[in-house]
């Protein structure tokens, strides 16, 4: 039978047939979308716990009342129609977590070190003073806020926490999350699966979450893989954003600045570089094939 | 073969050393561009099954670097030649038949991009045309950037004691987007330049085989064919294809 | 092994303020519960040590007692203090893994281990300049500890650190910060005269590249006579290239540059056609399989092959060797490949090198006894024939040496049948062989290198020569 001669000349159906559906399933894995990463097990706040997920996680075996007591101790009702508040408030601001320092003492103790137990002091303290929650600005995160109690699980590979450590810090720290997944530590840690590379507690300490203005917090950081880190090194920008930066860090401002211009610079040349000639290739093709035709 | 009729005479265009580093840069940049961008778009389906199937993060990382010794070997083996070529062979490394940019060129480009729009005929384009010249410049000049931003990439606690550390960054952008620019027009534009032109479809053969015939020049580059006429003696430093 | 191990145990709640303890090196991670009332889990609980968080818990339990200084241990009247500080992890990536990672059978009562630090659970065993079999009977922590003393275990058949000086009083071996190994002084730590754990007294090169014919080679090119006759040999082939291209080419006399252009563009031609195929026919059969001189006699067939395919069998397993170390260091293959001593490793090569050496002495008696009338005797057949077996020869002594030297076990070595019996004999010697080593070493090397500097000029370059000439000679008589 005649087969795909590749010559252009005499019908070829069949091979032509085999062609295209070789093509098909050769795109078919970019239409496919990216394998997903490990499912992060995050229920918002419900009344309803999921039991089934709530046996396979890390509290499974714990009773209700081990964590949220009775919830009637001293008098109290459960639920009680009569407060002001009732139906309004936020679980993760009226929950006590002083009760996961029971089991949980090293990272309780370590998170009242952090930057989050600071930013949290600030938050109770403006609420205080102003007399209610506080509204707009980014909440400060207790225990909950970062943790499912009901349904995290454990021993999980450092990949896998890894990857869902980039979703919840991402949730409010979503530029740096953005900028750590464009970098290469991210590509490879989070994309690649490469546990060498460094997530997010890897340079910023767990629970002991620091910002690493400084430049010896910073050093210490990358140094923790680059040994051969020099002062110069810190200045490598990871999260080359301006969002959450005080106004007067004008050394990173200028660094991000440098880099977007030059990013802009580049991406207009590539664009008109590449426009021009594929235009000018794709004329080129028309005027030809043009000529040949007219030839016949 | 080297034809025996009058039409069909061959001539040399690409000595055994071009045709060598030719084949050597385009497997060497292809495997470049098959797993950098299996880094850079690491978010998509494709590329990590391209890390899946070359073997993991580390083996891609190593094959890149090991591609991009090989790409600047030629780079650096082509530069010595060109020494041979000006001091040895007494070759001109700026004239008309050359591969270097000349006035001419811009002058071919508007002349050919009128022809595109159906006003005038083409021009009568020297040994080496004006895309023939950018995609040589492209890997060429491309190159040492690319080497470069790389290298700096490859060694950023070594480099980063010499320049400010931010610099990496800004090696990073450049880095990236030449890539981009360099894949997209490889890729496409020279695919079509030397593949899918009709006049050269499927492939235009001689940068594997280092030989044209007669007619060919004739017809593609009558500026070269002219000075093959009037003869080495006259144009002196003139090298243009040696009749075979 | 001593048995007298007393832990001070101190009860949580004294007065020990151990708040250096990973404290401004850890500034990240920094210890919170000192000096506070505890539960059963703020200890017990088995941490994830995937995560910081879950290395900062476990060893938390480890630094109650090692964390502090009344943990020691007496041996022998001599107090070794068994502490940690942030200074033993410095400059070592190991402070942030936690210690049962590397201690893994460690955390229970009794506490005392029996499988020492298990570094092979990350890491792979090394390749090429330091695996060579005498190094791989060395424990990861021998020379990656900064403890200077070492010992050789003859039990295990392994040299390990050793826990007491050289005045054989006891030493903590506590740092666990890493030394710099890329400094060949550090090698002294074994590799000198007064060592007991049969290392050589001095420290060798790793063997060169150009001996990857015969041995499992790095990729390095190594010490400096290995340069020189490398030099020497790209020499050699420019000389041997420049006599060619006297001659004229395709009819051309004169210029070079077109001699070479018209000799590259007929390989090219060649290559890049159906003609390569029947090539690739004649390199296997006349080039490797040796089919004319087997046309000519089957005796003169196999006193060449036995030399010539013995070599050939020796550089395929040296490649073999490089690859599967590279691409799987991990492996068994690749391991029991590096391993001069395993048993397969030992006897091919062993009796890939017998069978050399028959061919050698086989050709040496057609030379000079038998003396068939078709045997050219000229002298440069002989140097190269005289190289070639003392190098056999070297390389069955420096076996035997070592085997002896280093103490290897009768049950190991025995599969080196050639090796093990040569080291027999010269413990009839009873010389200071840890001395004498390094002569011999060298002067293997030595001439190693000089085999292949002479390669380009002797008849040995019948090598390059021949296997040409067979191809060429195809091209032109096609039907033969």
């Amino acid at each position: 039978m005649k087969g795909f001669s590749g010559k252009g000349k005499g019908k070829v159906p069949a091979g032509k047939a085999v062609f295209w559906a070789a093509i098909l399933f050769l795109c078919l894995p970019c239409l496919t979308p990216a394998p997903g990463h490990a499912e992060a097990v995050n229920r918002g706040s419900s009344w309803f716990v999921d039991l089934k997920a709530y046996a396979e996680a890390a509290h499974g075996t714990l009773t209700c009342e081990e964590c949220h007591g009775t919830m009637k101790e001293g008098d109290k009702k459960h639920p009680n129609l009569e407060d002001a508040a009732f139906l309004k408030k936020e679980a993760s601001r009226v929950y006590d977590y002083g009760r996961c320092k029971t089991c949980h003492r090293n990272s309780y103790e370590r998170y009242l070190l952090g930057e989050h137990a600071k930013a949290l002091k600030k938050e109770r303290e403006r609420e205080v003073a102003s007399g209610g929650p506080s509204t707009g600005e980014k909440r400060a995160p207790t225990c909950g806020d970062c943790h499912s109690a009901h349904y995290d699980r454990s021993h999980l590979s450092k990949v896998e926490i890894g990857r869902e450590m980039v979703q919840v810090c991402g949730t409010c720290h979503a530029a740096q999350a953005k900028t750590y997944l464009e970098n290469y530590h991210g590509k490879a840690a989070v994309n690649l699966g490469d546990d060498n590379s460094a997530y997010c507690t890897d340079c910023h300490g767990a629970h002991h979450c620091v910002s690493l203005k400084k430049k010896e917090a910073a050093l210490r950081a990358c140094e923790r893989c680059h040994q051969e880190a020099s002062a110069n090194f810190t200045q490598f920008v990871i999260h080359p954003t301006v969002q959450d930066l005080d106004e007067d860090d004008r050394e990173k401002r200028f660094r991000v600045a440098v880099i977007k211009v030059i990013s802009l610079i580049m991406s207009i040349l590539v664009i008109a570089v590449v426009v021009f000639f594929y235009g000018h290739s794709f004329l080129w093709l028309l005027r030809d094939l043009h000529e040949r035709l007219r030839k016949h | 073969m080297a034809g025996k009729s009058e039409r069909q005479e061959a001539y040399e265009r690409f000595c055994v050393l071009h045709r060598f580093l030719h084949l050597v840069a385009m497997l060497g940049f292809t495997g470049l561009a098959l797993t950098g961008f299996s880094l850079k778009f690491s978010a998509q389906g494709w590329a990590q099954a391209v890390v899946f199937l070359l073997g993991g993060l580390d083996h891609v990382r190593y094959l890149h670097r090991y591609c991009a010794v090989v790409t600047y070997a030629c780079v650096v083996a082509h530069a010595l030649w060109l020494l041979y070529f000006k001091f040895l062979l007494k070759g001109s490394l700026t004239g008309p038949q050359s591969l270097f940019p000349r006035f001419k060129d811009l002058k071919d480009l508007f002349q050919h991009m009128a022809y595109f729009f159906g006003k005038g005929g083409q021009p009568r384009f020297n040994r080496f045309t004006y895309w023939e010249k950018f995609d040589y410049l492209a890997i060429f000049l491309g190159m040492n950037t690319m080497g470069l931003t790389g290298v700096v990439l490859w060694f950023p606690e070594f480099f980063s004691r010499l320049i400010p550390g931010y610099f990496v960054n800004v090696a990073q952008v450049l880095h990236v987007y030449e890539a981009i620019m360099a894949v997209a027009l490889k890729f496409v534009v020279h695919i079509i330049s030397a593949h899918l032109r009709p006049e050269v479809f499927p492939l235009e053969k001689s940068i594997f085989n280092g030989k044209t015939t007669r007619e060919k020049i004739m017809r593609e580059h009558p500026g070269e064919w002219d000075v093959i006429c009037r003869g080495l003696e006259e144009t002196g430093s003139e090298v243009p294809s040696e009749k075979l | 092994m001593k048995r007298f191990i007393v832990l001070a145990f101190m009860i949580i709640g004294s007065v020990v303020t151990a708040s250096e303890v990973g404290g401004e090196e850890t500034e990240m991670m920094p210890p919170v519960m000192e000096g506070k009332e505890r539960v059963c889990l703020d200890c017990h609980r088995c941490a994830n040590v995937n995560t910081n968080e879950g290395v900062l818990d476990s060893r938390a339990l480890c630094l109650e007692c090692h964390g502090k200084e009344a943990c020691k241990k007496e041996v022998k009247e001599h107090h070794i203090s068994l502490m940690l500080t942030p200074d033993s992890f410095k400059g070592s990536r190991h402070q942030y893994v936690a210690c049962i990672q590397c201690h893994t059978d460690v955390a229970r009562s009794p506490h005392k281990f029996e499988t020492g630090a298990q570094c092979l659970d990350c890491h792979p065993v090394h390749g090429g300049e330091t695996a060579n079999a005498p190094h791989l009977r060395v424990s990861c922590q021998a020379c990656h500890r900064k403890s200077k003393f070492v010992v050789l275990d003859k039990n295990a058949d392994r040299v390990r650190l050793s826990r007491v000086d050289d005045h054989k009083v006891p030493i903590p071996l506590t740092d666990h910060g890493l030394p710099d190994v890329s400094d060949q002084d550090f090698c002294k730590r074994c590799h000198n005269p007064r060592n007991q754990v049969g290392a050589s007294s001095v420290v060798l090169p790793s063997k060169s590249f150009l001996c990857i014919l015969c041995h499992n080679a790095p990729l390095v090119m190594g010490h400096g006579l290995f340069w020189a006759a490398f030099l020497i040999f790209i020499f050699g082939v420019f000389l041997t290239l420049r006599f060619w291209f006297k001659g004229s080419v395709q009819g051309e006399e004169d210029s070079l540059h077109r001699k070479i252009a018209l000799t590259s563009e007929t390989v090219w031609q060649a290559i890049f056609s159906r003609e390569i195929f029947s090539i690739l026919k004649v390199v296997v059969l006349d080039v490797f399989l040796q089919r004319r001189i087997l046309q000519e006699s089957v005796k003169r067939w196999a006193i060449h092959s036995l030399i010539y395919l013995a070599i050939v069998a020796r550089l395929a397993l040296s490649l073999v060797t490089y690859f599967a170390y590279r691409i799987s260091p991990d492996s068994a293959l690749a391991v029991a490949l590096i391993d001069k001593n395993s048993p397969f490793t030992a006897f091919v090569y062993d009796f890939l090198g017998l069978l050399i050496l028959v061919g050698l002495v086989w050709a040496a008696l057609q030379r000079f006894v038998f003396r068939p009338v078709y045997v050219a005797r000229e002298s440069q057949d002989n140097i190269a024939l005289c190289m070639i077996g003392l190098l056999i020869l070297l390389g069955f002594f420096l076996e035997g040496a070592r085997i002896l030297m280093t103490g290897l076990p009768s049950d190991v070595a025995v599969y080196s049948f050639i090796g093990y019996p040569t080291a027999r004999l010269l413990d009839l010697f009873q010389w200071k062989w840890i001395g004498v080593y390094q002569y011999l070493w060298y002067a293997h090397a030595i001439l190693g290198a000089a085999l292949v500097a002479y390669l380009p000029f002797g008849k040995m370059k019948h090598v390059f020569n021949t296997p040409l000439t067979l191809v060429l000679h195809h091209r032109s008589e096609p039907s033969q």
